[in-house]
């Protein structure tokens, strides 16, 4: 193969050599990087399905509430138009309760019991709508324990808003189940009754706190007014896609309100995905360029040896034994391509991550499989492509 | 190995075939072990027949066989198979890459398949008195020279033919007798035919088949 070096090997530009390696590591190493960023970012931002369930309630306003006398509850025919909306999946109304609740006691464990007064209210939705899966969450007549859920935040809230103030102790994500409390419920007549109040869950998703339905039911017939109609404040929505303009659009016309964080991460993992998936062509684009000049490199060096290679092929060589030859060169290169890619996707991820959880995200540090794939697969891209090319110009 | 032409004619002389060639347009063979000279004056195809038989040019109608083969048949990896293993060629051109040494040159094709002569390259190289200029770069040698280079080139790899054009054009009377022994000699060693082609100046270059173009 000396003899090869020494009939090709100066007709090869080296200049140009580097200059589609630089090409092809920048390429491979934006397509694996934006590839990492749009899965890790996703699985931020997206939030699961827990971004696919809005709240939905009426705008309050001075003006609606006072002069117009604009009501800010649901009606069947308003709840009925937004379940024919082809991209909602489901809707509920929240059923609120129509009776005085307070709670009395609180038994905070390790803080022993504390009298502790605050009004309240119970909502409840249909079992699908719940994210938390737990057969504790069941009501039936004559049970005195009623089990309750709470947004995830209200603990944020209490523990870092209200204990400190208190002084009462934090409560760690693991000790919430088991605080337990003492409800009254006074009817519409003024009569008391009592519960025992039992946190079962935190959830994501309901940003209110829910008995059991049948709980609420119950309650709703014995302890409400008869004469006052429940009526829905609050629509429980599922979508396909929180970031649809449609809905975005018929939330605007309406004048319907929901818990926008939700729209506005969606939005930001929509932007985020743009951005990645343009990196990702730019990538592919530099990859492809890169190729293509390589494949030319090596063609011109065929074209200005057309008579070595001819004569080589005389004497008995085959295309075959040329191409092996000028492979080796590739597999150098590749093998170059790949080490860099590698050890600038690796660093990225670690400098990454630990930005991450800077920002209190808990992510999975460990790497994606999908960028290394992409980064296999297309270094294999550039070998198949160079070994078919080659051996087409040199069969000419 | 047999070399069969039947009724071979090349496009480019069809017009000034000579109707009494011996190989041209008839049925001919050239049985294995034979040694034949062939002999024409300029423009009667002698290169023309080394590289039909050699498998260079197509361009001409009827068959060549190698035993019952046509050559036609094989593929671009069993025809380099054979001028790896089984056909030897010295071009009229004497085809050397000027960018390499004499040496290199050998080395190109004799790295190909091993031949039993490989070990006796510097044996040949002095009976061709070309030892001297081996490291010589090629372009850089006179066309006597290289053509011993050639020479030496083609008989450095195992074959059963070897197919010789003019190989003695630019030698004197000294040079082409050690040439022409040193080809016998190895060609009888491995039981190899031998087509030469001449312009039947060298009235001491003797073969028992002697053929008209």
């Amino acid at each position: 193969m000396k003899l090869f070096d020494k009939l090709f090997g100066g007709k090869l530009q080296k200049g140009k050599l580097i200059i589609s390696i630089i090409g092809f590591v920048i390429g491979l190493s934006l397509v694996s990087i934006s590839s990492e960023v749009y899965l890790k970012v996703n699985d931020i931002l997206g939030s699961k399905q827990t971004s696919n369930y809005l709240i939905l309630n009426k705008k309050v306003s001075l003006l609606s509430n006072t002069f117009l006398n604009r009501k800010t509850t649901f009606s069947e025919k308003e709840i009925a138009l937004l379940k024919s909306q082809s991209f909602i999946r489901d809707v509920s109304p929240v059923t609120s309760s129509g009776y005085k609740i307070t709670v009395l006691e609180v038994d905070i464990p390790g803080a022993g019991n504390r009298r502790f007064y605050s009004d309240f209210f119970l909502e409840s939705v249909p079992s699908n709508f719940i994210d938390i899966q737990t057969p504790v969450f069941e009501w039936q007549e004559g049970d005195e324990i009623i089990p309750i859920i709470i947004p995830r935040d209200y603990i944020h809230l209490y523990n870092f808003g209200f204990a400190p103030s208190q002084g009462t102790p934090q409560i760690p994500g693991s000790l919430v189940k088991h605080l337990t409390g003492k409800i009254r419920i006074i009817d519409h007549e003024g009569n008391k009754h009592f519960f025992k109040g039992k946190i079962v869950g935190l959830s994501d998703r309901i940003p209110t706190i829910i008995a059991p339905k049948s709980f609420n039911d119950y309650a709703n017939g014995h302890f409400a007014d008869p004469n006052e109609k429940q009526e829905t404040s609050r629509v429980l929505i599922e979508v396909s896609n929180p970031s649809d303009p449609n809905l975005i659009n018929l939330l605007k016309t309406k004048h319907y309100q929901t818990n926008n964080d939700k729209l506005t991460s969606g939005k930001a993992a929509l932007v985020v995905s743009v951005i990645m998936l343009v990196l990702l062509i730019f990538g592919l684009c530099f990859i492809m360029l890169s190729i293509v000049n390589i494949i030319l490199s090596f063609s011109l060096v065929i074209s200005e040896s057309r008579h070595e290679v001819r004569l080589l092929l005389e004497l008995g060589y085959t295309t075959n034994m040329i191409a092996k030859y000028m492979m080796r060169y590739l597999f150098i290169i590749s093998g170059i391509e790949t080490l860099l890619v590698l050890f600038i996707f690796f660093t990225f991820n670690f400098l990454f991550n630990n930005y991450l959880t800077t920002m209190g995200y808990e992510i999975e540090t460990a790497v994606r499989i999908l960028p290394i794939v992409l980064i296999i697969s297309l270094v294999g891209l550039n070998i198949a492509l160079f070994w078919r090319e080659l051996n087409k110009v040199l069969q000419k | 190995m047999n070399i069969k032409l039947d009724h071979v004619i090349p496009e480019p002389i069809r017009a000034t075939l000579n109707q009494n060639s011996a190989i041209w347009n008839v049925q001919c063979e050239f049985e294995s072990g034979g040694f034949y000279l062939v002999d024409a004056q300029s423009g009667k195809g002698k290169s023309t027949f080394v590289q039909t038989v050699y498998g260079i040019r197509k361009d001409y109608s009827g068959k060549v066989y190698f035993d019952n083969t046509p050559i036609t048949d094989l593929d671009t990896f069993a025809l380099a198979k054979f001028r790896q293993e089984k056909l030897s060629i010295l071009f009229q051109d004497l085809r050397l890459f000027l960018g390499l040494t004499a040496q290199e040159n050998i080395e190109i094709k004799a790295s190909l398949a091993k031949s039993p002569w490989y070990d006796k390259i510097d044996e040949m190289a002095e009976r061709l008195q070309i030892s001297h200029i081996l490291n010589k770069q090629a372009e850089l040698l006179s066309y006597g020279e290289r053509q011993r280079v050639a020479t030496l080139r083609a008989l450095c790899q195992p074959f059963k033919w070897i197919l010789l054009d003019e190989p003695f054009s630019h030698l004197d009377k000294e040079n082409t007798l050690a040439s022409f022994n040193l080809i016998q000699e190895v060609a009888k060693d491995q039981g190899a035919g031998i087509i030469i082609t001449t312009l039947g100046e060298d009235e001491f270059i003797t073969f028992n088949h002697h053929l008209e173009l």
